[in-house]
């Protein structure tokens, strides 16, 4: 018999947070499918391949350096689409970070999901985010930021704010709508003043998990959040299905 | 709110250490998947604010992985009929992507089956293994075989339950899944997803048989929309015989296969 506590959640609603990301694919034939792109501009890049064992295709990802010329690193980095991501490989090459950063790969795997406060901050067009728009953030908690405003009307983290979100409120985990939110200011500021969301982030081993899509469909203020990374030791970012469930309502 | 709080969580995809070349030249060694797929990296510096990166990519002279690129079925993945079989003779027509199920096909509910008492035998039924040694196609009578998983098995199967299967055999020995077992899974059971770990489960077998006759268990569930997600690890430490499960996709229309983390919780009050 299913436990009580999973037949509650089996009746919640399943909010698809991630960013869509069609595959530019390359059939056998030699044709190509044109895919999308996400809000950096990244593709998805597949290819399709015969496995010889037992005949079935399966894809290879990215493409071979210098054949196409929209994409001529070739290979897909952990940051297309949404994706997640901490200090280890990533970042830890910079100046003045702390000592003990860690890998995603280090984080028990709890840190990926939990309680989620919601912010939408349409009400900040153009505007810095500051700790007094976020009152709703309660020590630990996941913190999902958006807005209906994209480009220069986006409001964007401070860097007080987020070392504010990082130290004082400790949250688990931080994840953003883009476009909807600016959350990373100064990144081509002389080290160690650059980048401050990701040094007060991934400085305290808080996982930025980006860009999020739909969240303005969230009914509710509080959610379950998950977006699991991969399990591969050393990849400084992966690509996530980051979702939201309700509670029914 | 909805909460796992208080819930054991078992991580159900295998750790890959990544094989990495690191700009300053050096080669950090990785570790592969069950199957023996490493993930090999390249890693390169973004000029826009300094940061690093690795690219799911090999040089052309790496050591290990033979190409470039490596696929969507490295590691732990889910996979379903389109873009993958959809090639293949006698495939319905409506088979669908994982890309184009919904979510709730790879969350919720799970039946978790170890199949740790069909021991192997050496009987007249051992015959009947749809593998043989070497490159045998098939079993003889009176070969060390694992026993067919039969409906009375699987009798904890609920309906519409995503179901995690394993066994402590390896090989031949291990027991494996018949088309007319599938075809209960599927037809009366309704099962959602079927998650296999590494080892445990016979289901890959007649692969070089010829068309309609070959896969006859990927076909079966593909065909029917129902995904399958391996090699997963620790199924068999589960301690409960139904735990809530996560193993959702990417979100990359047309990806035949996606990598997945996938992960299994185990009530508190259970």
């Amino acid at each position: 018999m299913t436990p009580a506590m999973f037949e509650n959640l089996s009746k919640g609603k399943i909010v698809d947070l991630t960013v869509e990301l069609v595959s530019r694919l390359t059939r056998l034939d030699g044709t190509i499918e044109a895919g999308t792109r996400d809000v950096y501009n990244m593709p998805w890049i597949v290819e399709e391949t015969v496995n010889e064992r037992d005949g079935t295709i399966e894809h290879l990802v990215g493409t071979n350096k210098g054949t196409v010329a929209e994409w001529p690193i070739g290979g897909l980095s952990g940051h297309m689409g949404s994706h997640i991501q901490l200090g280890v490989g990533h970042n830890d090459n910079w100046t003045e970070l702390p000592d003990g950063m860690l890998g995603i790969w280090d984080m028990p795997l709890q840190t990926y999901f939990g309680e989620a406060v919601v912010c939408m901050l349409d009400h900040l067009k153009g505007q810095p985010i500051l700790p007094e728009h976020l009152a709703n953030v309660k020590e630990g908690d996941i913190v999902l930021l958006g807005s209906k405003w994209s480009g220069e009307d986006q409001p964007w983290i401070e860097g007080d704010t987020a070392f504010w979100l990082a130290e004082e409120k400790k949250i688990k985990m931080l994840g953003v709508a883009v476009p909807g939110i600016s959350w990373e200011t100064n990144t081509d500021a002389p080290e160690p003043n650059n980048s401050p969301t990701h040094r007060a982030m991934t400085g305290n081993n808080i996982p930025i998990v980006y860009p999020l899509d739909n969240l303005q469909t969230l009914t509710q203020e509080r959610v379950f959040f998950l977006s699991l990374p991969l399990n591969v030791e050393s990849m400084e970012g992966t690509w996530v299905r980051a979702i939201a469930i309700e509670d029914e309502a | 709110m909805i909460s796992f709080d208080g819930c054991r969580v078992v991580d159900l995809s295998p750790r890959i250490k990544a094989r990495v070349h690191r700009v300053d030249g050096s080669i950090e060694e990785g570790t592969t998947d069950p199957y023996g797929k490493p993930w090999v990296m390249q890693e390169g510096r973004f000029p826009g604010d300094n940061s690093l990166f690795t690219l799911y990519s090999a040089p052309a002279d790496d050591a290990v992985w033979h190409q470039e690129r490596m696929t969507s079925h490295n590691g732990a993945h889910v996979q379903g009929g389109k873009g993958h079989i959809d090639h293949w003779p006698g495939m319905p027509a409506n088979m669908q992507g994982v890309w184009e199920m919904p979510l709730e096909t790879f969350v919720g509910p799970a039946s978790v089956v170890s199949l740790d008492h069909l021991e192997p035998r050496a009987d007249e039924q051992s015959a009947r293994y749809p593998l043989g040694e070497g490159y045998k196609l098939t079993s003889q009578s009176g070969d060390l075989r694992g026993q067919e998983i039969l409906p009375e098995h699987l009798a904890s199967v609920e309906q519409g339950d995503i179901l995690l299967m394993t066994s402590c055999y390896e090989g031949l020995q291990q027991p494996w899944l018949s088309a007319s077992t599938v075809k209960w899974l599927i037809e009366d059971r309704q099962i959602r997803m079927l998650g296999l770990q590494a080892t445990g489960v016979q289901w890959q077998y007649a692969l070089k048989a010829e068309a309609p006759a070959n896969s006859p268990i990927r076909r079966m569930l593909l065909g029917a929309n129902v995904p399958i997600a391996h090699p997963l690890v620790n199924i068999d430490t589960l301690q409960q015989g139904r735990v809530f499960y996560f193993g959702m996709p990417l979100r990359t229309p047309k990806m035949e296969a996606s990598f997945i983390r996938a992960m299994a919780l185990e009530a508190p009050d259970a």
